[in-house]
């Protein structure tokens, strides 16, 4: 499963679209700290809509990309985390440190463009606005 | 939507499969959210600990029903290398693996009923249930 | 069905059989003058008198042949299963209709009454087969009893539990309040089976009504045991996990000891004293100005009014 990582000026934007297996959680993991290294994004938004089903070491991956993201100066939003994903963290005892969490995707770029990451977007957003 | 799904774990999307395939039954058996994200957890820990030890097994999901209760039942076993020592390895946090599963002590306290056998040499049979409460 | 032995009914020993042929054979004969019998009596009883009104007399006939037949089947032929079955049906038919049970042994004693009398005039030279007769059919009466009271039973256990779930469903509501808002008012006993409900609820709600704020208010909760405290919490951290702020109210004094004795640390959840003052803290969340008396300013309104 290709996990697209999308760049919207200073945010980046990553989409798991269904359950990953262990070594994409890796590959992910590898390839988002490149991109937030080299792109100098200030914020991460991790949509887990698709993912339905988390076991201990997605939890974990999980915990540990934004703990490592946060080590790297930006900051990350998880959005769209479903009821069952919610409650196999809390009985992980993943508290998901140094992370915000939001309901999805349109209120996770609304807070990045609020803090000015997703700059681009927050005009496209208030040009969208305007129109209606 | 069968009662019995045997899956033959080679990789690690089969593990991943288990897992859904798992979930699929736990629907059907309406186990609630919280023993059902248990009961997940076990089963990924046991299919993954197939990979990491014996490189390959096999994992049978099952509903049981007994009296008025029903509920889940897994059987994992492979012929790997064996356990050596059950009790160690039942020991809270002890992984020899890759060490980042959980280990078997916490698929055994996530389910209602736990059973592990090890032959050196020979393979591992974990069997374990969790009923719907 | 598994708590009945039915095996020992369907499979008679040949000494019941026996007994059964020989109770048969002036129960056929005289079956419509004892069907006759029992609906007199029947009709004494209120509850039966309405039934018995509402089935036309046509089909009243036909049950009676079809009963006839399938007994006979039963002890000439030795099919049990069938005999079985419709007596079953009939148990669950009885407990859905919401017949009281003992209003059975009222008919039975009749039923009992008349066909004792053809029995005993029948068999008044032979003794032997008066004996068998009886005992057959005594033992038949209780077979059949026992079939129809275990179905009657089964389904009204069935009845309670739906309507148990059904109570418990609504007994935890979760209300949209406004735009984003939920409202859960817990009211009552909170035990394990409740608070999974809850949690399950609470989850999907806040999923599907895209909400950002949720008050729960447990004022109507007096005590909670550790396992249920240790819910409410995982509770309260999964729904921040998904993005949504919790706001618990009305936590009573007992509650607050059992949380902090549990060293609860109600990650992501807000405490406000009472519904009211959750509202306001909520609707200031949502970026909502408050109109009217707040909390703090409550105490000088209500010395005016």
């Amino acid at each position: 499963m290709f996990v697209p990582i999308l760049k919207l000026g200073f945010c980046l934007i990553v989409t798991a679209q269904s359950d990953l297996t262990d070594t994409e959680w890796k590959q992910l993991q590898f390839t988002l700290l490149e991109k937030v290294a080299s792109t100098h994004a200030r914020n991460v938004i991790l949509d887990m809509t698709g993912v339905n089903i988390l076991d201990s070491f997605a939890g974990r991956m999980i915990n540990d990309i934004a703990q490592m993201i946060h080590l790297g100066g930006a900051e990350t939003i998880i959005v769209g985390i479903q009821p069952e994903v919610a409650w196999t963290l809390v009985q992980l005892g993943l508290r998901l440190k140094n992370v915000i969490t939001l309901l999805d995707l349109e209120e996770g770029i609304e807070l990045a463009s609020r803090q000015g990451s997703a700059n681009s977007l927050a005009l496209f957003t208030k040009k969208a606005n305007n129109a209606f | 939507m069968p009662s019995k799904i045997q899956i033959p774990i080679f990789c690690e999307s089969d593990v991943l499969a288990t897992v859904q395939k798992c979930q699929s039954l736990l629907i059907q058996i309406e186990m609630p959210i919280d023993e059902a994200t248990l009961a997940l957890t076990a089963v990924s820990e046991v299919s993954r600990n197939i990979l990491n030890h014996a490189t390959s097994g096999e994992v049978i999901l099952s509903i049981v029903k007994e009296d008025s209760l029903s509920g889940l039942s897994v059987v994992a076993q492979d012929s790997g290398p064996g356990i050596s020592d059950i009790e160690k390895s039942m020991a809270d946090g002890y992984s020899t693996g890759k060490g980042l599963g959980l280990g078997l002590s916490v698929a055994k306290e996530s389910m209602d009923e736990f059973e592990i056998e090890s032959v050196l040499g020979q393979g591992t049979i974990v069997r374990m249930r969790k009923w719907v409460p | 069905m598994k708590n009945l032995p039915q095996s020992a009914i369907s499979n008679p020993t040949s000494e019941e059989i026996e007994a059964y042929r020989i109770f048969w054979v002036p129960y056929e004969a005289h079956y419509d003058e004892i069907q006759l019998d029992v609906l007199a009596e029947a009709k004494k009883i209120p509850q039966f008198e309405k039934l018995i009104s509402s089935i036309p007399p046509q089909m009243m006939v036909e049950q009676n042949k079809i009963n006839k037949a399938l007994m006979r089947g039963a002890i000439l032929d030795g099919k049990w299963d069938d005999f079985i079955n419709h007596q079953r049906s009939e148990g669950v038919k009885y407990a859905k209709m919401g017949l009281a049970f003992p209003l059975w042994f009222e008919l039975l004693t009749s039923f009992r009454r008349s066909l004792n009398k053809h029995i005993i005039i029948d068999y008044k030279n032979n003794s032997t087969n008066l004996n068998l007769a009886l005992e057959g059919m005594n033992r038949f009466v209780d077979v059949s009893m026992a079939i129809i009271g275990d179905a009657y039973l089964n389904t009204k256990e069935e009845i309670i539990s739906t309507q148990q779930r059904s109570i418990l469903e609504l007994s935890t509501p979760v209300l949209q309040f406004r735009d984003r808002l939920l409202i859960i008012p817990i009211i009552g006993m909170v035990d394990t089976h409740r608070a999974r409900q809850l949690t399950e609820n609470l989850l999907n709600k806040v999923r599907d009504n895209r909400a950002k704020v949720v008050v729960m208010d447990i004022t109507g909760v007096a005590t909670v045991d550790s396992k249920v405290a240790n819910h409410i919490i995982q509770t309260v951290e999964a729904a921040s996990l998904m993005g949504a702020t919790v706001i618990l109210t009305g936590i009573s004094p007992t509650i607050a000891q059992t949380l902090v004795i549990l060293g609860a640390e109600m990650r992501g959840a807000i405490t406000v004293g009472d519904l009211q003052g959750g509202i306001e803290v909520a609707e200031k969340l949502l970026g909502l100005k408050v109109i009217g008396p707040t909390t703090a300013e409550r105490p000088v309104s209500a010395e005016k009014a």
